[in-house]
């Protein structure tokens, strides 16, 4: 490079100088270097970063991962269980409501009593359709009372008239008939005595009057024909268990509403 | 052994019920009924009360009040707590209560006297008097059967 920026003259001019001033010994001692700067470094487990004086460089040293590696051995055996909490025999006794269309069963559990549902509703279906001489209980009317049926056979009088008791219904202690039907049989044909013919001329009706079964009738059509009553009913003798709500109470219940309104 | 009364309370419970929405149900729709209607379903409407504050209920609400011994029909003209007019009845406020006819002669009251321009018998309105049940002829009528004959058509011996 001197010898493009000098020509050769100079440059021998220039080095005989520097030649002669070091010969002569007379050049100084040079300026203090600059203080040195640490390395730093950190690793952050993947890279590695190095600072110097003249900059950052960063490395990532991290492989790739290896296999999976064996499974271990099992551990030891938990310690035991707390106990369970003490068990519960159920205690069942009769329902002391219980009575002639009433059967409930009192459960006792842990937590309580129970009531099961009337388990006597079981024979009132059974007996729903059951038609017999025989009182029978077909279930409960609305006082809570047993409600019977029974089917009484007989014949119409062989004279048409009025008032002609069939039986004496005394011993059935009938408190309250909540259906009576009577079927005639004649020829081919059932009739309902009931109000059978329209006409005045002939006509049958059947009812209970003063403990007796009695019918009515007209015509000559009914003289001495087989015919059945059936009647459901309760009894006096038995106590009614459920209260009933009349139609003046639920009237003056409504009318307590209108006014709260 | 008592009663079981489950049943029988739960029968009043719901008649209560029944009786108080059919009650709020006949308020809601009375401002749009006249007095025919709201007659016509007249045991919704519950009794007046001297006590009760009537300033929520909306215009045309109906009470009934026993008049002379019979039921009669207001409907309400002004809201207001009937608490502060101790003594009236809306029987004898006109400013507050309006009473309700009917053109339905079963369902006719015994005929009321106006009160200025409320209460007077509109055409077809009915009014009993003397156990005979009358239909007004002419508008704005403000004289009883016996009063003055020309004016109703005797619907009834």
């Amino acid at each position: 490079m001197r010898d493009k920026l000098f020509d050769p003259i100079t440059l021998a001019a220039t080095t005989n100088y520097i030649d002669q001033k070091l010969s002569e010994g007379g050049g100084g001692a040079g300026s203090a270097g600059k203080d040195g700067v640490s390395c730093t470094h950190s690793w952050d487990g993947t890279v590695l970063t190095v600072t110097s004086a003249s900059g950052t460089t960063s490395a990532d040293l991290q492989g790739p991962a290896g296999p999976a590696g064996k499974d271990g051995q099992n551990g030891a055996a938990g310690s035991a269980g707390k106990d369970g909490s003490d068990g519960f025999s159920p205690v069942i006794t009769e329902n002391t409501g219980n009575s002639t269309v009433s059967y409930k069963l009192d459960i006792q559990t842990k937590t309580g009593t129970m009531t099961t549902p009337n388990l006597q509703a079981i024979s009132f279906v059974e007996n729903a359709q059951v038609y017999s001489q025989e009182e029978t209980v077909i279930g409960t009317w609305i006082d809570g009372k047993p409600l019977y049926r029974k089917t009484i056979s007989f014949n119409m009088p062989s004279q048409a008239g009025s008032a002609y008791q069939i039986c004496d219904l005394t011993y059935l202690n009938i408190e309250n008939v909540s259906f009576l039907n009577g079927i005639c049989n004649f020829s081919s044909n059932s009739f309902t005595i009931m109000s059978s013919y329209a006409a005045p001329t002939t006509y049958a009706y059947i009812y209970v009057s003063d403990n007796f079964l009695q019918v009515n009738f007209a015509g000559t059509s009914f003289l001495s024909r087989p015919c059945t009553a059936t009647l459901e009913y309760t009894k006096t003798t038995d106590a009614a268990t459920v209260a009933v709500a009349s139609a003046d109470e639920l009237n003056a219940a409504y009318n307590e509403g209108v006014q709260s309104a | 052994m008592s009663l079981d009364t489950t049943i029988k309370d739960k029968l009043i419970t719901q008649s209560f019920e029944q009786g108080k929405a059919d009650a709020i149900s006949l308020r809601n729709r009375a401002p749009e009924l006249d007095g025919t209607e709201i007659i016509a379903e007249e045991r919704k409407i519950p009794l007046f009360d001297g006590t009760k504050n009537y300033i929520a209920w909306a215009a045309g609400s109906p009470v009934r009040e026993l008049v002379d011994g019979e039921y009669q029909v207001f409907k309400l003209l002004q809201p207001h707590n009937a608490a502060n007019y101790p003594g009236s009845t809306p029987s004898n406020a006109p400013a507050l209560w309006s009473i309700c006819h009917t053109k339905e002669p079963a369902n006719a009251k015994p005929y009321r006297a106006a009160n200025g321009t409320s209460g007077m018998y509109m055409i077809g309105e009915c009014c009993t008097e003397g156990g005979k049940v009358y239909r007004s002829k002419v508008d704005n009528g403000v004289y009883a059967p016996s009063e003055y004959a020309q004016n109703w058509e005797l619907l009834e011996e």
